[in-house]
Formats: structure tokens, C-alpha cells, sequence
């Protein structure tokens, strides 16, 4: 029995196993079921009374709204654009009403606007707001079940220690002895030979550079103290920029040479700039210094006086040119000389005006920038001229008295000038006469240039090449309905383009450059019939193509020309290839570029087409078409402006002869211009065009009502050709409004100066002090034409008077920093204020404005960020004013007793 | 020696269906132990734990910009174009966004759109619904269904900034 007893021991093991197990499972229970709810409100506390500003607060129906308004009233708040958190904690931190405002004002918000008064407290740094710490105090909230608790720091604000007094620091930058800048412009072109300016400054140099298009390599003297080689600019719209060493610079006149093995080197446009620490004002520049230059002397240049009334002008010339030589003051010659040895030459205000048209005054010459040259009389050889020779072929055959857009309807006959001359009804002939006279005008206006008229049906009719705009116009006059049909009826393309070789072939020779320019109306009926199918007579056949853009005729355009056409017994491909085969002898032959272009309904015509594409692509130009006469007059105009410009080389002369021009030869105007004294002058460059040329942004920072925008100049690399035209768009305004035209003066550019820098009037740009952005059009060009490019580093220079000062609001320290700064031309870092300690460093670049140490707490730095931002006026993080460590002065001002100054947590808690 | 054998053996099976029951038992004590465990919430924590998730993430997800973030200003005739119907504009409660939501709260899509499958309802401190937002449908704020015969609701409360005020905002949401 006592032995079967033992047999239950492990069921009665397993079944207190088993009650342990529950009993762990029952006293578990309770703990696991304490699942803790989400809860947001601590967060929601700060983050609603920081989305609201008391200004906001005051529009709206709130509870503590008059007692803000009272608040207001007595001056305790002043910023009504802080949020209702701020408020708080500056009331709490300014203890207004005895301490007591926050906690009212947050016992309204709380109470009476939310209506929530539930387990949630609100605590700034040490001082309990909400709620009174008789209900709850929020230091000992440790019989509470949960707790939950939101932090947040406002910074600038923090109550001052018990018995204590708060310190704080403001600071001012302040640009003072700032640097002046010096610029000597070269103009658009100055050579050929060694190259001197003078320069004048009186002070201490800080920096020298230059910046110019340099034909060849060159070496740099100073005062004659050699000062370093230098690379040629890659192409003539291209500038260099160089440092020069300023050890060899003097205070007073210095004279910077520029020599080059190349007896022929040239600057196309460019200046040097000195900066240095300013001893004397702003003053208007009066007297222009030419570039001396040692070589045969070539100088394009301009002048600019800004003021209105003009009292005299003096050209100075020192010379020795054993040649005739001449200068020009816009068009009009004012001096002719030639000396063996070393002269001068003067001419005053009388001497001047007396080579200006009768009742020319001083003040024609005011505001505005002027074009002067000097040069050489007798070398005819200037290769800056044109240097082409064009064959203008032109379809003379009968439906050329057809409408624009439609075939067999007879057009009305129209001259250049009449209103509806670009009406489709207009007789094709009449439109072509009229691009003719546009483009031979374009192309005859540049020196050197010379045409030849072809025209052709069936047979064709030339004119010699001639630079003679009267024959040329003469036979163009002759291009009307009566003259049609030349050699009888028919369209043989490939006789035009074979005469223009005939004509390039004799005329022209091997130095000058070809252009055969091919238009017709319609399709190619005639080839010339001979041997292999190449030039002869002609064998007729008839088609055209209708205003439907259909082949009408025989050539139905479904032949199309193989290889081996002359065998082909389709005539079209014999008509098409033949031109095709003309065009290509005329290139790879005689290199001459071929243009085509189709008048009337040929877009679609397919045999037109393709033997006016073929004719472009063989002879290297360009195929275009328009049955629109004024899209047609835009296509001769921009096509001889492409060709006027391709074909001139440069403003050189091929000569080695050996004339000299003083660098101390000048030009000089007086005129009566107001004293300055407010503010700092100064002289910032705008980032270059880029990709945007013509066209430029110009940034123009805010003026104080007493301050001015002094000047600004246009920067034109026009390269080997003139700055043709500068244009300025007011910030707004759609139109825009001329600032300079060289056609002014003439419509051939070869006599005329060239200007480099071209002064906008300050009736064009000083117009507001409001900050704002202009942009400018810089427009090169051979000669007058519709076509508008520049140059991708043309920029802007301007000159501000202008106090620039920065302050900073009360901050917690004043220690500065050394700063990193991007300046428009280079990188420099200096430590503000001077004491400051090297590192960390602050930085002011592209894409980091005011960052690495940057700390907004500090008051220098506060200060001197501000300042940086205000003298980059188009904020891309390049400093605009250049200048030194000693020219940012810094004061800082201890504050003593004031409330708060740093920062204070605040905390949001709620509990159950 | 046979009767002492037979005494072992009687001895030897005693505590071999000892064992057995022994070893049944305790299994089935592991047996109840783990359904226990893996059934240890019971239906009514289960539901609330479930309200209030989903109570959160409804406060949570009205109390946003929505997406798209300028959806009352949509043709509300299809929500397709609706990911969530969030109330705020610029860290505030957008009246119009309320008043389209108040539109709204009776489509049987909102819920999804609100990724819950629960009916809820809140309601803005300052606000009389009944005056102002008709369309809700009820006086004590705007519900996606009236709460009849509620078992276990939850209410969330947030603060909002209405009108330029904090406010009180509370939702109930049930099942």
C-alpha cells in the first residue's frame, strides 16, 4: 500500500507544476495589461502657440486678445510678428506686471481658448507658467502614474540670473578706407606693336591686373621693371585676365608696356585695373589717356562725357609717323598729320568744331559715347575690310510675275517701299528685287566687298564683280516683269550657278573669299546640254510647282537622279543633278560657298527641294525658303550679315612700318560736375553675359535717398569687329532703349572708332534707388545688320556712392571670426575684426553664404554677414567690393543690465 | 522468488503509469500555458487597443496638409484623386478644407482614404457646428456616421490653431 502510495509522486510533481505555472500566468496578468496610450498634446502645446503670431492672434476673437492690445499699448510688446511662445517667454523673461502677464496670458490660452485644463503644464527655464504651482507643481510630478514632456529652446531670450545682470553685445561693419579703383580701357582695338598705357593714382596699391583679348604672347614692364610673360587670348572675344606684380608701382603716373615679338600685335579691347587705398574722391575722369604705341599705329577708341553741358575739349597727339595719318572723332576727320621726327599737335574746342558740319555745338558730343580713331591714312590694305567676293544669282524666268504663293495667277508689280510689298500678292520679282537691294546694301557697306549680279532662264545675263553700289543697283532697278525670260523661257539653274563660276573664276583670286548665292522660284527645266552632260545649251522641258506645293509639269519628281544621271533619260535628274554637279565644281574648285534659296510654294515640291538642298549641301551652305516676302527680306538680311561678317578679318593692317603715339597723348573735356560728399564710392563688376549674350543682367543695389549710382559702363569684346549696338531694358518694361548705334556715324565701320566701354546715361539707368534687375544688349557687328551676337564675357562696371553699414541686434558674444570671402575676382580670407582668432573659419561663397563657423549668436559676425550680403549686390555669393582686412572697421558696444539676451528651454508636460 | 518478482514487476508498472500521467498532465499544462499566451488579450482590450491606434493615426493624419496637399480644391464628385484628406494649411486648420471635409464625411471612402475602418467623429472647440457646418450632419461635430449604439469608443484630444486661436480638438472614434 505504502509501496503504491510512492507511485503518485510525479503526477502530484506535474499537477504543482502546473499550479506554479497559473499562479506566474495570474500575477503576470496585471503588469502586461498597463498598455500606454499614445499621447500628443505636450507637443501640440508648443507647436500651436509657435504657429501663431501675436498679429495674427490679434486679428481673431482670443482671450487674452485686449490684454495683449493693453500689453501694446504700454510699450511691454513691440514685435507683433513673434509667436505667442515667444511672447510668453519674453514676457516671463521681462517679468511684465510683476511676472505675472505670461501666466495670465497662457491661462487664457489654455482655460478659455482651448478650454483644456486637464494634466498639462507649460514651464519656461525655471519659471512655472501654467498652471499656478499650487495645482500642480511640475518639479514634482513623481506621484503621478505617466508623465510625458516636450522640450523646445527659444533662442535671444533668457531671464537673467537672480541678482544678476545680463550683458550683451551689438556690432556695426562698417566699410571705410575702402580701395578706389583705376581703370585704364584700351578701346576696341589698339595696336599693332608695343602697347603703353599711363596710368595715374595717388596712394598705396593694393592690386594690379589685366584684362584684355591679346593677339600673341607678351611680356609686361612696369615703370620699365620687367614684371612677367604672358599667353595670347585663345580667340579675338576671348580675354585673359593676369595679375601683375604691383611691387614696381608708384604713387603718381606709371606707365604699363606691353611688348610682343609679333611687330603686329594687337589688345582687342580689354583694361588694366589698380586698386589702391584712396586718398582723393570720386572724380569724373576728364582726360582720356590714349594707349602709346610703338609699330604701326591703329587705334579704335571712344570717349564718353557725362555731363550735359560740355565747357571745352583739347586733342593732344604726340607722334612721330613718317606717314600720313589721321583721327577721327566720329566721323569726322579732325586731324591729318606727318612727321618724321617726334611733334605734338593740339586742337582745342575751336580747332575741333571747325571739321564738324557748320552749327555743330560742344554739347552734340555730351552723353553719349563717341567713337574716335587713329590710324594711318595711306594703307589702303586694311584687311579689317571686307574681303568677299559675291555672285547674287537671282530666277528671272517667267513666273517670276506670279503671286508669292500661287502659280499661274499673275502678281501685282510693287515697289521696295510700297506698304504692301510683303503682301502675297505682290509679283515675285518685285519681292526679289527688294531682298537683292537689302542684301547688296549689307554686303557693299563694308569696304572691300564686292558683287556681281546673275540673272537666268533659259540663257543668263551677268554684271562684272564691282564694290560700286550704283552699277549694282542700277541693274537691280532693271529686275521687273518687262526683263523677264532672260535668254527665253525657261529655269536652268545650273547655267546661273556655272556663269557665277565663270565669273569667280576670271574676277576673283585665290586671297579673297566666295559666296554664290543661288534663289529661284521653282524647279530646274533647262541644263546645259552638252558632252558628259556639264555645261552647254540647254534642253527645254516645262513643270512648276502650284500653290499646293505639287510638281506640275513634266517633272512629276519621281525620277530620282542615281549616280550615273547623264545616262538617266529622266530630265528632271538631268536638271537637278546638273545643278547639283555646278554647285559642287563651284565649291571644290574655286572654294566657294553656295547658299540657296527658294522663293514661292517650293517647301513641298520635291524635285525643288532637292535640287536646292543638294546645291546648299555640296557648295557648304545652307538652304532656305519662304513664300513669305518678309520672311524672305529676314533671310537676305541675316545671309549677308553672315557673309559680311565670315568674310572680315580683322581690324588689322598689314603693314611693319615703324610709327610712334605718346602715351602721353590724350584727349580732354571740361565740364562743370557737383561736388560728392556722402557715402563711400565704390566700383563693382557684374558676372559675365555667359551663355546669355547679347544680353546681360545688371544688378542694382538699394540707395539711401541721398545716395547715387554714379555710372555705369557696358564692357563690349566685339573681337576683330565694332560694338554695333548697346541697348538697356529697365527692370519692368518690355521696350527697349538705345544707348549707343554705331550706324549713327555711318554705314561703313572701317573709318570709325570702336568703342570697348560704352557709358549708359544716367538718365537710362539712374532712374530709381530701389533695389532691381536691368539688362543690357551688347551687339557686335561688322556692319549695320539685323543680326545680334556678342561676346559671353561682355559685362558691366557701375560706380555707387553709397554709406554701406551693417548693424547687429544685442547677441550673447562679439568674438568674430576669420572669413572666407569670394570676392568677384578672387578668394581671400581675412580676420574679422583683426583680433580674431584663425580658425574656426566663417565662409561667404557661392552656395555657402554665411556658413561653415558662421554663428548668428555672434554679434561681429552677426554684422559683418550682413555686410558682406549687402555689397553682393546680385547675392551669388561673390563679394562685388573689393576690399582688406583695414577697410572693414568693426565697433562693438558692450550693453549692460538689459533683460535677456541667450536662450530658454521651455518645456510642455502633461501627465495622468 | 516468484512472488518477490511479481511484487517488482506490480512496483515497476506503478510508477511507469505514474510517469505517463505525470508527463500528461504537464503537457497539458504547456498546452494551456501557451494558449494562453498566445490568446492572452482579451476582446475588449483588443478593441480599444485597436481605437486607439486607429484613433491616433486618424487624429494624426486629419491634422495634416493631406495629400494632395491642395485637395479641396479638386472636384470632390470622385476622391480618386485623393490620397488623404488632411485639414491644415500652413501648420492651421484651412476653413475650407474643413468645410469640403464636413462634405465629405458621409462618402463611405473617406475612412479608407483615412486608413481606418472605423466611424469616428471630432469636433474644434469655438466651433457650432450645427450653425456652422450644416453638412456635417450633427450637431456635435463632423462624424462619418451617427453613434448609435457604440460599444467601446475612444476619444483623442489635440490642440489645433483655428481662426488664429488654439483650440481644443477632439475625436471620438468607436466601434
Amino acid at each position: 500500500m505504502i509501496k503504491g502510495k510512492k507511485a503518485y509522486y510525479f503526477s502530484l510533481d506535474a499537477l504543482m507544476a502546473i499550479v506554479i505555472i497559473f499562479g506566474v500566468i495570474l500575477f503576470l496578468h496585471p503588469v502586461s495589461k498597463a498598455k500606454v496610450p499614445e499621447i500628443h498634446l505636450q507637443d501640440d502645446i508648443i507647436s500651436t502657440l509657435s504657429y501663431i503670431t501675436v498679429q495674427d492672434y490679434l486679428s481673431s476673437n482670443g482671450a487674452g486678445k485686449s490684454y495683449i492690445q493693453s500689453l501694446i499699448n504700454t510699450k511691454n510688446i513691440t514685435n507683433l510678428n513673434q509667436s505667442l511662445l515667444e511672447l510668453l517667454v519674453e514676457l516671463d523673461a521681462l517679468e511684465v506686471d510683476n511676472g505675472n502677464a505670461a501666466k495670465y496670458l497662457a491661462a487664457k490660452f489654455f482655460e478659455s481658448d482651448i478650454n483644456y485644463t486637464n494634466s498639462i503644464g507649460l514651464k519656461f527655464g525655471n519659471s512655472q507658467i501654467y498652471p499656478d504651482i499650487s495645482v500642480a507643481n511640475l518639479d514634482d510630478l513623481s506621484s503621478k502614474k505617466d508623465v510625458w514632456t516636450s522640450r523646445g529652446f527659444i533662442s535671444g531670450i533668457m531671464k537673467p540670473e537672480a541678482g544678476g545682470s545680463i550683458t550683451g553685445f551689438t556690432a556695426i561693419a562698417r566699410l571705410t578706407k575702402k580701395y578706389n579703383s583705376e581703370y585704364f580701357y584700351f578701346g576696341g582695338f589698339a595696336g599693332q606693336g608695343n602697347i603703353t598705357a599711363k596710368m595715374h593714382y595717388e596712394g598705396e596699391i593694393k592690386q594690379a591686373s589685366v584684362e584684355a583679348v591679346f593677339s600673341d604672347g607678351f611680356n609686361v614692364y612696369v615703370n620699365n621693371n620687367f614684371a612677367g610673360s604672358f599667353d595670347k587670348s585663345i580667340d579675338d572675344k576671348t580675354p585673359k585676365k593676369y595679375s601683375i606684380s604691383t611691387s614696381k608701382f608708384n604713387s603718381g603716373d606709371n606707365y604699363i608696356k606691353f611688348t610682343s615679338s609679333n611687330s603686329s600685335f594687337y589688345i582687342a579691347g580689354g583694361y588694366i585695373k589698380i586698386l589702391y587705398n584712396a586718398t582723393n574722391n570720386f572724380e569724373q575722369k576728364k582726360k582720356f589717356y590714349l594707349p602709346g604705341i610703338e609699330g604701326a599705329v591703329n587705334l579704335y577708341d571712344s570717349f564718353y562725357i557725362p555731363a550735359s553741358n560740355l565747357d571745352s575739349i583739347k586733342l593732344y597727339l604726340n607722334y612721330t609717323n613718317n606717314y600720313s595719318n589721321f583721327f577721327t572723332i566720329g566721323n569726322v576727320t579732325v586731324f591729318n598729320g606727318k612727321s618724321e621726327v617726334q611733334t605734338t599737335a593740339t586742337l582745342d574746342t575751336a580747332g575741333i568744331l571747325s571739321k564738324f558740319p557748320a552749327g555743330t555745338t560742344l554739347n552734340s558730343f555730351t552723353q553719349k559715347t563717341i567713337p574716335i580713331r587713329y590710324g594711318l591714312e595711306n594703307f589702303s590694305q586694311i584687311s579689317g575690310g571686307g574681303s568677299a567676293d559675291i555672285v547674287l544669282i537671282t530666277d528671272l524666268s517667267g513666273s517670276m510675275t506670279w503671286k508669292m504663293n500661287i502659280a499661274q495667277q499673275n502678281g501685282i508689280s510693287r515697289n521696295c517701299n510700297d506698304p504692301l510689298i510683303n503682301d502675297s500678292t505682290t509679283k515675285r520679282i518685285d519681292v526679289a528685287r527688294c531682298v537683292d537691294t537689302i542684301f547688296v546694301n549689307n554686303i557693299l557697306n563694308i569696304q572691300g566687298n564686292r558683287i556681281s549680279l546673275v540673272k537666268f532662264a533659259k540663257g543668263t545675263s551677268a554684271t562684272d564683280l564691282t564694290n560700286n553700289a550704283v552699277i549694282i543697283n542700277n541693274e537691280l532697278s532693271t529686275y521687273n516683269s518687262n526683263n523677264l525670260n532672260v535668254g527665253g523661257a525657261g529655269t536652268c539653274i545650273s547655267c546661273g550657278i556655272n556663269k557665277a563660276y565663270e565669273i569667280l573664276n576670271q574676277q576673283s583670286s585665290p586671297d579673297r573669299k566666295k559666296y554664290i548665292i543661288v534663289m529661284t522660284d521653282g524647279l530646274a527645266n533647262y541644263f546645259p546640254f552638252v558632252q558628259n552632260c556639264m555645261f552647254g545649251n540647254g534642253t527645254g522641258i516645262t513643270g512648276y510647282c502650284d500653290q499646293n506645293n505639287n510638281t506640275i509639269g513634266d517633272c512629276y519628281g519621281n525620277g530620282v537622279p542615281n549616280s550615273n544621271e547623264c545616262i538617266n533619260p529622266d530630265v528632271c535628274s538631268k536638271t537637278s543633278g546638273n545643278a547639283n554637279f555646278s554647285s559642287c565644281r563651284a565649291h571644290n574648285n574655286l572654294g566657294a560657298t553656295l547658299y540657296s534659296i527658294g522663293f514661292g510654294p517650293v517647301s513641298s515640291c520635291y524635285i525643288a527641294n532637292k535640287t536646292l538642298n543638294s546645291i546648299a549641301q555640296c557648295g557648304n551652305g545652307s538652304y532656305y525658303y519662304s513664300q513669305e516676302a518678309s520672311e524672305l527680306s529676314e533671310i537676305y538680311n541675316n545671309l549677308s550679315a553672315e557673309i559680311a561678317n565670315a568674310s572680315y578679318s580683322s581690324q588689322t593692317i598689314n603693314t611693319n612700318v615703324n610709327t610712334f603715339l605718346s602715351p602721353e597723348s590724350y584727349i580732354e573735356l571740361n565740364y562743370s560736375s557737383a561736388p560728392l560728399s556722402f557715402g563711400e564710392v565704390v566700383t563693382a563688376e557684374t558676372s559675365i553675359f555667359g551663355s546669355n549674350q547679347p544680353t546681360g543682367n545688371f544688378n542694382l543695389p538699394a540707395l539711401e535717398s541721398e545716395a547715387d549710382y554714379l555710372e555705369a559702363k557696358a564692357i563690349s569684346y566685339s573681337g576683330n569687329i565694332w560694338t554695333d549696338a548697346v541697348l538697356y531694358q529697365r527692370a519692368g518694361e518690355s521696350a527697349w532703349r538705345e544707348v549707343f548705334n554705331m550706324s549713327e556715324y555711318g554705314s561703313s565701320y572701317i573709318p570709325l572708332g570702336d568703342p570697348f566701354i560704352i557709358n549708359i546715361p544716367q538718365n537710362i539707368f539712374a532712374y530709381s534707388k530701389n533695389a532691381r534687375t536691368d539688362k543690357v544688349m551688347i551687339v557686335s557687328s561688322a556692319a549695320p545688320a539685323s543680326e545680334k551676337f556678342g561676346s559671353e564675357y561682355d559685362k558691366l562696371i557701375f560706380t555707387i556712392r553709397k554709406n554701406f553699414t551693417a548693424p547687429s541686434p544685442i547677441k550673447g558674444i562679439a568674438k568674430g571670426c576669420s572669413w572666407q570671402i569670394n570676392f568677384t575676382d578672387s578668394m581671400q580670407t581675412m580676420k574679422i575684426p583683426a583680433d580674431a582668432l584663425d580658425s574656426p573659419i566663417c565662409i561667404y561663397n557661392t552656395g555657402t553664404i554665411c556658413g561653415g563657423a558662421y554663428n548668428k549668436d555672434d554679434a561681429v559676425q552677426y554684422a559683418t554677414c550682413q555686410l558682406l550680403k549687402e555689397i553682393d549686390f546680385d547675392s551669388n555669393g561673390q563679394v562685388d567690393i573689393i576690399f582688406d582686412q583695414d577697410s572693414l572697421k568693426i565697433n562693438t558696444a558692450l550693453w549692460d543690465n538689459i533683460p535677456y539676451r541667450f536662450g530658454t528651454e521651455i518645456k510642455a508636460i502633461t501627465w495622468r | 522468488m516468484e512472488k518477490y518478482t511479481l511484487i517488482q514487476n506490480k512496483r515497476a508498472q506503478a510508477w511507469g503509469f505514474d510517469l505517463i500521467i505525470a508527463i500528461i498532465i504537464f503537457s497539458i499544462g504547456i498546452v494551456a500555458l501557451y494558449l494562453y499566451a498566445i490568446n492572452f488579450s482579451n476582446e475588449v482590450d483588443e478593441n480599444l487597443n485597436a481605437l486607439l491606434y486607429e484613433g491616433n493615426l486618424v487624429s494624426s493624419n486629419l491634422l495634416s496638409q493631406g495629400s494632395p496637399a491642395n485637395w479641396s480644391s479638386y472636384d470632390l464628385s470622385s476622391l480618386d484623386f485623393m490620397n488623404m484628406p488632411g485639414l491644415l494649411e500652413n501648420n492651421k486648420i484651412d476653413n475650407n478644407k474643413l468645410k469640403n471635409f464636413s462634405i465629405l464625411s458621409n462618402n463611405p471612402d473617406i475612412k479608407n482614404k483615412l486608413n481606418t475602418k472605423f466611424n469616428f467623429c471630432f469636433a474644434i472647440s469655438g466651433i457650432e457646428f450645427a450653425a456652422d457646418y450644416p453638412s456635417s450632419a450633427y450637431p456635435y461635430g463632423i462624424c462619418t456616421a451617427d453613434k448609435n449604439d457604440v460599444q467601446n469608443e475612444i476619444k483623442i484630444t489635440r490642440f489645433v490653431v483655428y481662426k488664429n486661436i488654439p483650440r481644443k480638438f477632439e475625436l471620438t472614434i468607436w466601434k
